[in-house]
């Protein structure tokens, strides 16, 4: 499964956030959410 | 060569006659000595409370942002105490005899008994603090059965007793912190022990939301810091339990005892992808009600319920028909591999040769109803429901072992002191009491064995039999330290290479789980000793970190970590590897009886291995700490 996610990135407690837009493809029916989001973190990780 | 300090005279006066002739520190004078006690668990809450009510003051250290986040928490089915309210036959000997021979006879007598005798006061001091242990109709406080033993001794409080020991022991931290007594630092991680003059006189921490890294004193540390079973990657373990204090002190002199005992636990939920991160623990106790089970035939593609009674094995008890379901866990996790391996293991929606066995609890709810099945495990059934999406209540559920619990740990003697002068150790972290096998609802009782009666005895004794020079965060000793670690956490910035930390850490947990898990063997452990050398080779040119040191750095956290683990790897598979024998939860394919079970060799083998820490890539130098069983009869392990 593909999805768009929409997150919000903050750098520090002192920085203005925003949401950033990301597409994550190949999501399982058996992943969790966290699993999904471990997914786009490892993908944003390896650059 | 290694001093135990084991007390002299009969085993069932060693702790009464300890504790009575221990030096005290005079009430006025206990603030003047500052004691560091790392990690807020069970063992480690517990210690900090009871040494801040004592009149210490009580630094304590964890990288949760609250206490309560610490991972014993997360344990489920109980603690055992050998009350004997069931007057089933228990006894303190029982319990004694009952933990040695589980942990296969690997473990010391004395320190065993000494937990035993503890167990009783333990459940005393909880319920005085209002931890909800569940009751009987009349009140009365309720047991269960637990794997290994034929007495019904575990104390429970639903599928949660974890949670709310933890919450007893926090209040009482609690309390202490609000006293003055305890100053809690959250979010702090332990890098280093500082040594002055050859004592452990303070810690190196790195504060993860600044980053910054500072030096703490103290005239005596406690690392309460918990297992290592993530050196597997996959385990039941918190995501962020590790090893890195426990190997720093290694590193600075601290024996490592019997580092390649670890406890695989039968009753998890299988891994259902290569994403997934971490494993879901079903408490043992739920073997009490349900029976496991695999089809007879390879391949069966019927659902579990349209299988006929006398088409199901139920290999627990056809193989060991006087404990049956309850077996201790390594039995019971060597037997589900056994039959997962043969072909006749599960996959999701019952798809046949998959990695799992059936936990059926069908024959329990027509003995019992519905709603007792609920009362006692209602809150695993849920938990089940929630990760896997079944209902285990109208089908069985699914189960595979799983890295669980570690019973190596930094060697201490009888006062729970490691090999370095000034730093102690409690609970999982150390490698005392469970041998090569931990029973069931055992780790609650050794945590708060620890944290609320040997440490607050033992810790005292020490500092009054003890001279302590000032020292300061500027002395040279801690300047030094605090350079170290700042360089350490530079260079792993400086690697600039091209893999995330988590992908080494995955490797090396398929290489751990392959050939230092279930089952071991020398060739496999040989091949997997250079496979992590070559790991660790390459993890110290290839590592990418994103971020920097100043800041919260997730990455920074884990691949700090990781390094450790990758060194621990190498220890426990060496450890594995010298232990030529199968015990408890250690299996050597080499050594195994002609029906498959696991066979020890008392002659070679009845010692702790101790393991001192060499210098960055050289061996490490082995000492054998003799085991002597004079209250226990040394025989093969049998539960059939």
């Amino acid at each position: 499964m593909k999805f768009a996610l929409k997150v919000w990135r903050q750098h520090d407690a002192n920085a203005a956030g925003s949401f950033v837009d990301y597409e994550i493809d190949g999501i399982t029916a058996d992943m969790s959410f966290l699993e999904m989001i471990d997914a786009q973190r490892k993908a944003l990780a390896q650059g | 060569m290694l001093e135990t300090n084991i007390p002299s005279g009969p085993i069932e006066q060693k702790w009464e006659n300890c504790r009575s002739h221990m030096m005290l520190v005079n009430p006025a004078n206990r603030r003047k000595h500052k004691v560091i006690v790392v990690g807020s668990g069970l063992a480690g809450a517990a210690a900090a409370a009871t040494l801040g009510q004592q009149g210490y003051p009580v630094h304590n250290f964890t990288f949760h942002d609250s206490p309560r986040r610490a991972h014993s928490i997360a344990a489920q089915g109980g603690i055992n105490a050998a009350k004997n309210y069931r007057n089933d036959g228990d006894s303190i000997f029982r319990l004694f005899y009952d933990t040695v021979k589980g942990g296969d006879f690997r473990a010391r007598e004395a320190n065993v008994y000494r937990l035993a005798e503890i167990s009783v006061n333990i459940i005393d001091q909880c319920v005085a603090q209002g931890v909800p242990f569940a009751r009987e109709y009349g009140g009365l406080l309720d047991t269960r059965s637990f794997g290994g033993v034929q007495v019904q001794r575990t104390f429970y409080a639903r599928g949660q007793t974890g949670q709310q020991l933890l919450l007893g022991a926090y209040q009482a931290l609690e309390e202490q912190i609000a006293a003055g007594t305890v100053t809690m630092h959250t979010r702090c991680e332990m890098l280093d022990v500082v040594m002055v003059d050859g004592q452990a006189r303070g810690i190196i921490t790195r504060d993860l939301r600044t980053g910054a890294v500072q030096a703490h004193t103290a005239d005596v540390v406690i690392l309460a810091t918990g297992g290592y079973g993530n050196v597997f990657y996959l385990s039941t373990n918190a995501m962020n339990s590790n090893t890195t204090a426990i190997w720093r002190a290694h590193k600075r002199g601290a024996f490592f005892g019997n580092p390649c005992f670890t406890q695989i636990h039968p009753t998890c939920i299988p891994r259902s992808s290569e994403h997934q991160s971490k494993l879901t623990l079903m408490s043992e106790s739920l073997r009490n009600d349900g029976r496991v089970w695999v089809p007879k035939k390879k391949g069966e593609t019927r659902k579990a319920n349209q299988i006929p009674e006398d088409e199901r094995d139920y290999f627990l008890e056809r193989r060991y028909p006087s404990f049956g379901n309850l077996v201790p866990r390594d039995v019971a996790s060597r037997a589900a591999k056994e039959v997962c391996d043969e072909g006749y293991g599960i996959g999701p929606n019952g798809t046949p040769g998959g990695l799992g066995v059936y936990l059926d609890f069908g024959a329990a709810i027509k003995r019992l109803g519905l709603e007792a099945i609920k009362e006692r495990y209602g809150n695993l059934f849920e938990i089940y429901e929630r990760i896997t999406g079944e209902d285990a209540y109208k089908e069985p559920m699914r189960i595979y072992p799983a890295v669980h619990y570690t019973m190596g740990g930094l060697w201490v003697d009888y006062n729970l002191m490691t090999t370095i002068p000034g730093l102690f150790a409690g609970g999982e972290a150390n490698f005392s009491d469970h041998g090569a096998n931990r029973l069931g609802a055992s780790a609650l009782m050794q945590g708060l064995a620890d944290g609320y009666f040997v440490l607050p005895a033992t810790v005292p004794n020490y500092i009054a039999s003890n001279k302590f020079k000032p020292v300061s965060e500027t002395d040279a000793e801690f300047v030094q330290a605090l350079e170290e670690n700042k360089k350490w956490l530079q260079s792993l910035f400086d690697i600039k290479g091209e893999r995330t930390p988590d992908s080494f850490h995955k490797q090396l947990g398929d290489i751990m789980w392959e050939y230092c898990g279930m089952a071991r063997n020398a060739e496999g452990l040989t091949k997997a000793i250079k496979e992590i050398k070559d790991l660790k080779a390459e993890f110290w040119k290839n590592l990418k970190l994103i971020g920097k040191g100043e800041e919260l750095n997730q990455s920074l956290e884990k691949a700090n970590r990781i390094a450790d683990f990758l060194e621990l790897g190498i220890l426990m598979c060496t450890d594995a590897l010298e232990r030529g024998e199968s015990c408890g939860g250690h299996f050597r394919t080499e050594s195994q009886t002609a029906e498959g079970e696991a066979m020890r060799n008392d002659e070679q083998f009845a010692y702790v291995s101790a393991w001192q820490w060499q210098g960055p890539d050289q061996p490490e130098k082995l000492f054998k700490d003799p085991l002597t069983f004079e209250h226990v009869h040394l025989t093969q392990r049998s539960y059939k």
